[in-house]
């Protein structure tokens, strides 16, 4: 016990945090902005770990829909409060929720800015806010217009809005995707809703097709997604890549126009998903660099421009992984480690890290990707390049198996998150 | 003299609760990280899910074995030969050895 406590000062004493921590009367306080993927683990796991620590937690949403799964919500799989889940439940071991919407930060104060002018500050901030559009990259686009031509690519009431016109939409119709730009949250997510839009057609309104026009010229999963729909929706669904013209450059909300600058097409029902980057709020606090994307470390992925401010999930730009909610679970346990290191005066150690992304491609037909990264000096690292996902001709038993995984991967994550 | 020591105490008890006895710090240190990234779909606590199965409390040889097992593809096994291929037997033997050890 003396020999512990005796290293263990030393080492708090050798810290860059130690001397502000020094000075406090009580408990260190982080704050954290964002209870989602990324902010609702880092919440969790840091009060599990150390249940002294004051942990703050600001999200403006009384339920959160979560982005996962909610394509199956357009399949008709299953209703939208399969993908909901009540912010009460972050209030578990004793986090303090704030409910509340924030309106700016200040990086170096550590402090949130909250829309009615008061000021959370800490002594460490981690912000986990997610994305934002860029409206004006596609003429026409807004957020306004985003009520008739859906992007449904933040959870929640977009789906439903583009559930509902799915359904009252008559059989023989034509439902456009439009998909950005990389990079953008869930790079297989589009394809797996072409796929569960498709599973409900077929089933309802066989004479309907997709268009899917695409920035893209090759995609995540793509010989595994077109395998599938081969098998499972021959002739329903028409992409045309990048490089044949297929980015939506304008669109006109009022008529379902929808323009890739070489051709026009008129759409019954039109996904368009605009072109991301990290939360506006990070960009306006120049936390992105001028790269729409906020560089972090890759240890603990703190911000490379602010000690103490750390920046998880879909926001940041964490080397090779994927903007998925695997990675910003994973990343927020690595950060939580990392916060009470540094708070004990430790270094921590690089380790490696997982993303599994499953998708549906219908609801007995799962496939995944499988990763492993290592924490290298400069970024997170991709350490196989090769065999990375599903094998093609790999059978209805063990696209059964995946899809099951799936779900009990959804229901593990979100029960540990907000349950 | 008052703040300080209500601060130590803190720390102490924050130190404790992460890492354990200091003695054990560095033994359990580099399991306990490496399975961070397995409990996003076995679980926190390794209890696992649905599907997934759970790996707290298992028999550590008995998991060691197979895991070394699961790297190479089979007849119904899904991801697990694509995450295990990249992990070296030291630390299969952390994760099996920090599996083990935590409560079932
Ligand atoms: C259709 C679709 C399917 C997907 N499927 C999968 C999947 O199967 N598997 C997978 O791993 N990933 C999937 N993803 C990706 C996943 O949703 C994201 O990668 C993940 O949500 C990122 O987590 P995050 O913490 O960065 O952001 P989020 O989970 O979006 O959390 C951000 C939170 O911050 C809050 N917030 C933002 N700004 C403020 C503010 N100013 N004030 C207060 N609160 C604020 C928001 O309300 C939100 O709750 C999918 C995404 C989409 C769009």
């Amino acid at each position: 016990m003396t020999i512990a406590r005796r290293s263990f000062v030393s080492g708090l004493l050798a810290a860059p945090f130690a001397p502000s921590l020094l000075h406090a009367r009580t408990a260190p306080r982080v704050v954290i902005l964002g209870g989602g993927f990324g902010g609702g683990t880092l919440a969790r796991a840091l009060k599990r770990a150390a249940p002294t620590l004051s942990v703050t937690l600001i999200e403006r949403e009384s339920v959160v829909y979560t982005c996962p799964f909610s394509n199956g919500v357009l399949g008709g799989m299953w209703a939208l409060d399969r993908v909901g889940f009540s912010t009460d439940g972050l209030r578990a071991d004793g986090i303090e929720l704030i409910r509340s919407d924030a309106a700016a930060i200040e990086p170096e104060r550590k402090t949130v800015v909250l829309a009615d002018g008061s000021r959370i500050s800490g002594d460490v901030l981690v912000l986990a806010p997610g994305i934002d559009f860029k409206w004006s990259a596609i003429e026409g686009m807004s957020p306004e217009a985003a009520e008739l031509l859906p992007h449904a690519w933040k959870a929640g009431r977009q789906t439903q809005i583009l559930r509902d016109q799915l359904t009252a939409m008559d059989d023989g119709g034509l439902v456009v995707v439009s998909i950005p730009a990389p990079p953008f949250r869930c790079p297989p997510g589009p394809y797996e809703r072409i796929s569960l839009i498709a599973h409900y057609l077929m089933h309802h309104k066989p004479a309907s097709k997709i268009l899917v026009l695409d920035a893209q010229d090759s995609f995540s999963k793509q010989p595994l997604f077109e395998e599938a729909w081969e098998a499972l929706y021959p002739g329903m669904i028409e992409r045309v890549p990048g490089s044949a013209s297929g980015a939506v450059v304008a669109v006109d909300a009022a008529t379902r126009r929808i323009s890739t600058g070489f051709d026009d097409v008129t759409a019954d029902v039109a996904n368009v998903i605009p072109p991301q980057t990290a939360a506006r709020i990070l960009i306006d606090a120049g936390l992105d660099e001028g790269l729409g994307w906020c560089p972090v470390e890759p240890l603990g992925f703190e911000s490379r421009l602010v000690k103490d401010v750390y920046i998880l999930g879909d926001a940041a730009l964490q080397g090779d992984m994927p903007k998925s909610g695997f990675s910003a679970n994973v990343q927020a346990k690595a950060c939580a480690a990392s916060i009470l290191a540094r708070l004990e005066g430790r270094a921590v150690n690089p380790t490696k890290l997982i993303n599994v992304c499953y998708s549906l491609a219908a609801p007995d037909y799962g496939f995944s990707v499988a990763d492993v990264f290592i924490q290298g000096p400069e970024k997170v690292t991709l350490l196989q390049a090769e065999g990375r996902i599903t094998a093609l001709a790999a059978g209805a038993q063990a696209h059964a198996a995946e899809a099951a995984h799936a779900k009990s991967w959804y229901d593990t994550i979100t029960s540990e998150i907000f349950g | 003299m008052q703040p300080k020591s209500l601060h130590f105490q803190f720390l102490t008890m924050l130190a404790f609760a992460f890492f354990g006895q200091a003695g054990q710090v560095q033994a359990q240190d580099a399991g306990a990280q490496l399975a961070m990234a397995c409990g996003s779909c076995h679980g926190l606590n390794g209890g696992g899910g649905e599907t997934i199965p759970p790996l707290a409390g298992r028999d550590k040889s008995e998991l060691l074995e197979q895991m070394r097992a699961l790297k190479e593809p089979h007849e119904g096994v899904t991801i697990m030969p694509r995450i295990l291929r990249a992990y070296d037997d030291d630390e299969l033997k952390a994760l099996a050895g920090h599996f083990a050890r935590m409560e079932p």
